[in-house]
């Protein structure tokens, strides 16, 4: 009886340490977007908020700059690239060749020439702005408040992903319920299967196809990528839903003297309703999270998680966290609302954010 | 004949799930195959090579990358499985407040990778709060500098990658223990075996299902494991994605399609794991579906 008590006490401490872990990261971020800077950039942080502030969040709510792209404009002399900015400071390094600052290399070919000047995005000054640690001063200050810009353009794509997932999910997802079940398990399978490829590995050739096509930057290419993970993660979903529809019913709504897509209409969809529901948040916030895709497909207007992380990179601490909490609240809000339609296999690529 | 017969007879399913097809053959199928191609062409003229991959070998980064991924995935899954076992087997007792536990255990599924990324690196910056707390407990005297790459930042990214998807991981667990019937443990009980015995030798077994699932699942991901090296240490913990993602950004397109190439072949060994240990099984089981 003692070691079932020993036993009882090891697992209450366990498990409120493992608690303690699961929630301390949320309370920070919570903390850090309130906190006064004294008390967050020290070398002592505190751990509570002693001077609570709304400071950072109405600089990234009510003060909306327009972000200074930073379009730095290099000089190009006899075959040379030179990179110089308002203080005078300057780097010069050859066309076609490879620029090593720092230990890490670059290929010049990256930049367009238009003329005698070449304006590289704000992705490429960043990237060079990291490199040449010496001047980080080189391209002058980013304005760091910017919220609307990327909420309205993450809102945008989210929602247009979920529209046009479930139009074409929702019937292939019929369809699929609807085979021989050996064939349909294998379909569904293969889509498991696709949502299992790196990312990175899909979205170098998109990216470069939709250079190309001058789809960067823009909402509906966007769309079109958060397309490819979300399709087969809805379908994938749905099938489950449509299984669960007997077929008896489509059958007596044709009987009655409807046409095969009028009993789909009025009878099969309606009745998968609730599922499709629970199947298109999910497809939302897959969107709404979504980070790898947009980042390899957007320069200048990025979403929200891009700017999060445009924002980190640059230091600011107290931005970032307010941003990271706009972007958490839904995440947070809807995950208690749907747990209990978690499904194990969205452990791989799927609501993991 | 016959299949123009089967297209005429099914032409509204054909309607309805060709355009899925299309587009996953399209956006997903035929880059794949663009990006194994890429990693074979070279990148001055034309005609195939293997220079891109022994180049990528010879690359420090890459090596770096390489091994990094290989640490998080193989120190990560052994953690967190470790843990996730532990706390699904404390959950699955009856006790006061378990419902309290196992709603807070919930909060990191609800935060994007992206943040718990900027959240812990708040905690484990040099002057973040996790070094204020050994300082605190007088563990340490000078703030560690925990992000500037090597184990103690790989170690870092396990832990973060571990809170995000440990409620997963125990979820997918507790299912796989509470399928297992009581008569089981009575009988258990009945032959006289103590708790450390009738965990090794039922329990364990039983949940062997769900442990392979759930070490398949969460290797695929930790394979692709991309925000938070990146938002947590960027250049001083280089993975295998953001190895792939720095080389696209440096236009050296044939690089990053090597480094994709050799995460996708990975990734497709614990594919065929997957079915093959997992689907297949399900499937005689008579489970599918």
């Amino acid at each position: 009886m003692r070691d079932n008590k020993l036993l009882k006490y090891t697992s209450y401490a366990l498990l409120l340490a493992f608690t303690f872990a699961m929630i301390f990261p949320v309370y920070i971020l919570f903390k850090v977007s309130l906190s006064s800077p004294e008390e967050v950039m020290t070398d002592r942080p505190t751990f509570t908020i002693q001077q609570p502030t709304l400071q950072h969040w109405q600089n990234i709510l009510l003060t909306d700059k327009t972000t200074d792209t930073g379009q730095a404009i290099y000089e190009v002399a006899s075959g040379e690239y030179t990179l110089s900015n308002e203080e005078g400071e300057e780097a010069t390094f050859g066309e076609g060749e490879s620029l090593t600052v720092n230990g890490v290399t670059r290929n010049v070919r990256s930049l367009d020439v238009e003329g005698k000047q070449i304006q590289v995005s704000l992705e490429d000054l960043q990237v060079f702005r990291e490199e040449l640690t010496t001047s980080k001063t080189m391209f002058g200050a980013v304005t760091m408040n910017n919220l609307y810009m990327p909420l309205l353009k993450s809102l945008m794509v989210a929602c247009l992903t979920t529209v046009v997932a479930i139009i074409i999910a929702a019937p292939a997802s019929y369809v699929i319920s609807r085979m021989p079940r050996m064939i349909a398990y294998a379909v569904v399978l293969a889509l498991l299967v696709t949502r299992m490829f790196p990312d990175v590995g899909i979205a170098l050739p998109i990216a470069t196809r939709f250079i190309s096509w001058g789809f960067i930057d823009s909402t509906f290419g966007l769309v079109l990528a958060h397309l490819i993970p979300n399709l087969p993660f809805l379908a994938w979903i749905l099938v489950g839903t449509f299984m669960m529809i007997p077929k008896d019913l489509e059958e007596s709504a044709m009987v009655d003297g409807g046409s095969r897509i009028t009993a789909l209409v009025r009878i099969v969809f309606p009745v998968a309703m609730p599922g499709i529901a629970v199947g298109a948040i999910f497809v939302w916030l897959n969107s709404w999270n979504e980070f790898i895709f947009a980042r390899y497909l957007s320069t200048e207007s990025g979403t929200l998680p891009l700017r999060i992380y445009e924002v980190i990179t640059n230091g600011s601490i107290f931005p970032a966290a307010a941003y990271s909490m706009i972007l958490t609240i839904p995440v947070i809000f809807i995950t208690f609302l749907l747990q209990r339609y978690l499904k194990s296999g969205m452990l791989s690529g799927a609501v993991k954010g | 004949m016959r299949l123009k017969r089967f297209m005429k007879k099914y032409k509204l399913e054909i309607a309805m799930f060709m355009p899925i097809v299309l587009y996953i053959a399209y956006f997903t199928i035929v880059p794949i195959i663009n990006t194994v191609s890429l990693s074979f062409q070279n990148p001055r003229g034309s005609g195939l090579t293997l220079g891109n991959y022994t180049a990528i070998f010879n690359n420090i980064n890459f090596n770096a990358a390489l091994f990094n991924t290989l640490f998080i995935t193989l120190i990560g899954i052994v953690l967190q499985l470790s843990i996730a076992i532990v706390v699904a087997l404390i959950l699955k007792q009856k006790f006061k407040g378990r419902g309290f536990f196992r709603t807070m255990m919930l909060i990191p599924m609800g935060v994007p990778t992206l943040v718990s990324g900027v959240t812990l690196l708040f905690i484990f910056g040099q002057t973040g709060y996790f070094n204020e707390m050994l300082l605190r407990l007088g563990l340490i005297e000078n703030q560690n500098f925990w992000l500037g790459g090597g184990i103690d930042t790989l170690f870092v990214i396990i832990f973060a990658d571990m809170w995000k998807v440990l409620p997963l991981t125990i979820l997918l667990l507790l299912a796989g223990l509470e399928a297992i019937s009581d008569d089981v443990y009575e009988a258990s009980s009945l032959d006289g075996a103590n708790r450390w015995e009738t965990f090794w030798n039922i329990t364990l077994p039983l949940l062997k299902p769900s442990i392979t699932m759930a070490i398949i699942l969460r290797a695929i991901d930790a394979f692709r494991i991309f925000e938070l090296p990146l938002v947590m240490a960027g250049r001083n913990a280089p993975v295998l994605s953001t190895f792939s993602f720095e080389e696209f950004r440096r236009n050296n397109f044939e690089m990053a399609g090597a480094a994709a190439s050799i995460l996708l072949v990975i990734i497709l060994i614990f594919i065929t794991l997957y079915i093959l240990l997992v689907e297949m099984k399900k499937f005689k089981g008579g489970k599918a579906q």
